[in-house]
């Protein structure tokens, strides 16, 4: 009945009846839905696929009106596309994704002869895959370009860009398409750090595994870039091969150690400075050891107490410079303990000013309080900053005598300025003069004087008492260094 | 005998200088490097000790300047150092001779004997 009914619509009838029912056997069988509709939306044919994406048996919807059928389908693309091509009968290829059968189709509507042709192509597998790996490309894509270091990969042979990241122009401070091919690489300019020998075009890490297929593991180089400055960058290479083993692209990972570098060499430095620092009293100690030594085999007992004073001096010297080191390595463990009480701070100025007046007769130490000040906290340790900062204040003003303490009260806080009218501090040192191992270097005095960490323990003293300590300065015309501690109100009869 | 002893570190000046009196040498001591090359014309000394790290002229800028001089160039210098670098460095720069800080008096008086005789 239902090929008797196809015949008479389709008018196949130059084919022999035996190769009509071959044919839509065959039309039957294919993994793709076909339907065939006339003017009307009726439906004269549809093959198994469409039985199965209706989920209704062919014998039940021959004949029917499609929309009528599946009404959920009206408005939709295909409704869409169909009148379209009702109207115009032009033939329409697209892809789609349907709400209502929750696939994607590869669709052609066509129209021959009144009938109107849908041929549905189920193509969600593909499809998945498909928006999966876009999806992919673009989670690729972000962590690429979320890494801290640059990422390019270009394609051979000739070093086209494909994929690079916003480090990359970062470390070379320069749009990458300048060193998007290889014949570029001859206007940059690179040194291996191993032996400072330049590199040529084709000698970067890039560039050999691109043309010879080389793994570069790791190399260090200096590149100066082209605004003049350098940078240490330490590049990875390698070469992306297809299933044949040819060279497609390669990839490089390019790493930015110029501060690492800048880190190792503050730590050499401060090293070899600490060193020196600490064998200048041990050279004393022993010289003055071996005279004396000399001198008691010899019964020469007039200089000896001289020469022990001497030594004993050195000692102590040494004693805080052991003690400063050590005080650096526990600020870094963060294991610099406080030990709390109340005290007044305007005598512990008084005290520290005194001591110093005895070491030192060229300098006069004016303090003006405002205010009698009890603060809680660490008594020595804010002795300790009030000595470095006095200290530093007389070492910096050899030829002005007034230094000048102010102390009040201001906000809740105890403020304490130390003044000199000495030397003063270049603007560039001001903000880093406060780090571990920032030095501030003279041209002139190539000598180290002290440990220089000095600023960085008395800072991170105020921090631990959750103060401040900052300086405001002119060169040459002096500084003013200041820490604030918090003011925090106790029954005055505890205080020390 | 006169010596001439270079060095910033005022307690290392002081404490050579008393080992050298001790040892009856006539000691003079400089702490700037400018000042050391001048006082080595005028002085003659038969020997020089000299420091490396030194405020304005350098131990390295002193030799140079000390062994151009035609009046200087024959005064052998000791160089005292603690810094890691400095023995190195004075090899190359014509020092006739390097101790590195803390040294032993014996060993510099050694030294001195060696290079003066």
């Amino acid at each position: 009945m239902f090929i008797n009914h196809f015949k008479s619509k389709l008018e196949f009838s130059y084919f022999s009846t035996e190769i009509e029912s071959s044919l839509m056997r065959l039309i039957d069988k294919v993994s793709d839905g076909i339907i065939i509709l006339d003017n009307n939306w009726n439906i004269l044919y549809l093959n198994q696929v469409f039985e199965k994406i209706f989920d209704q048996k062919r014998k039940d919807i021959i004949g029917k009106n499609l929309w009528l059928l599946m009404p959920q389908l009206v408005g939709k693309k295909l409704y869409r596309e169909s009148s379209i091509v009702q109207k115009n009968h032009k033939k329409r290829h697209f892809e789609f994704y349907s709400d209502v059968f929750h696939k994607w189709f590869n669709t052609t509507i066509s129209f021959s002869k009144d009938k109107l042709i849908i041929y549905l192509k189920d193509i969600d597998k593909q499809k998945k895959v498909e928006l999966e790996t876009k999806n992919y490309i673009i989670f690729l894509k972000s962590i690429i370009e979320q890494m801290p270091v640059g990422v390019v990969v270009v394609q051979a042979p000739k070093g086209n860009i494909i994929l690079k990241n916003k480090e990359l122009e970062k470390i070379f401070r320069t749009p990458v398409k300048d060193i998007s091919r290889l014949e570029e690489y001859k206007t940059w300019e690179g040194y291996r750090v191993k032996n400072n020998q330049q590199y040529k075009p084709n000698e970067w890490p890039l560039a050999r595994s691109l043309l010879r297929g080389e793994i570069v593991k790791g190399e260090e180089i200096k590149i100066i870039r082209k605004d003049g400055s350098v940078s240490y960058v330490r590049i990875r290479s390698s070469p992306i091969k297809n299933d044949e083993g040819q060279v497609v692209a390669g990839v490089a990972i390019d790493n930015e150690v110029t501060e690492i570098k800048e880190i190792e060499r503050k730590k050499d430095e401060f090293i070899s400075m600490a060193s020196h620092e600490l064998k200048t009293p041990v050279t004393t100690i022993k010289i003055f050891s071996q005279i004396l030594k000399k001198s008691l085999a010899s019964s020469d007992y007039k200089n000896a107490p001289t020469y022990v004073r001497k030594m004993s001096d050195q000692i102590v010297k040494l004693e805080k410079l052991v003690n400063n080191l050590l005080d650096v390595s526990r600020i870094q463990s963060k294991d610099l303990k406080l030990n709390k009480r109340y005290f007044s701070l305007n005598k512990l100025v008084k005290e520290v000013g005194d001591t110093i007046k005895i070491t030192d007769a060229f300098h006069k130490i004016i303090i003006s309080n405002i205010d009698k000040i009890i603060v809680y906290g660490d008594k020595d340790r804010i002795g300790e900053v009030l000595i470095n900062l006095l200290n530093n204040a007389i070492k910096y003003s050899p030829s002005v005598p007034e230094i000048r303490i102010y102390i009040q009260k201001i906000n809740k806080m105890a403020v304490v300025n130390v003044e000199d009218s000495g030397i003063g501090i270049e603007k560039e040192h001001q903000g880093k003069i406060f780090q571990r191992l920032y030095r501030v270097y003279d041209k002139k005095d190539k000598t180290f004087p002290g440990l220089g960490v000095g600023l960085f323990i008395s800072f991170e003293i105020i921090r631990l008492h959750k103060g401040t300590l900052t300086v405001e300065s002119e060169p040459g015309a002096g500084s003013i260094f200041t820490f604030t501690l918090p003011l925090i109100r106790k029954n005055s009869s505890h205080i020390k | 005998m006169k010596v001439l002893v270079v060095d910033d570190d005022l307690t290392i000046l002081e404490a050579l200088k008393i080992a050298m009196e001790f040892n009856d040498y006539q000691v003079e001591t400089i702490s700037k490097g400018e000042e050391a090359v001048l006082m080595a014309q005028k002085l003659q000394p038969n020997i020089i000790l000299l420091d490396f790290l030194l405020s304005g002229l350098d131990g390295n800028e002193v030799t140079k300047k000390l062994k151009d001089n035609p009046l200087t160039k024959n005064i052998p210098i000791i160089m005292l150092s603690a810094h890691p670098e400095a023995k190195r460095i004075a090899s190359k720069i014509g020092v006739d001779c390097f101790l590195s800080k803390p040294f032993d008096l014996d060993e510099l008086f050694n030294k001195i004997n060696n290079l003066i005789r």
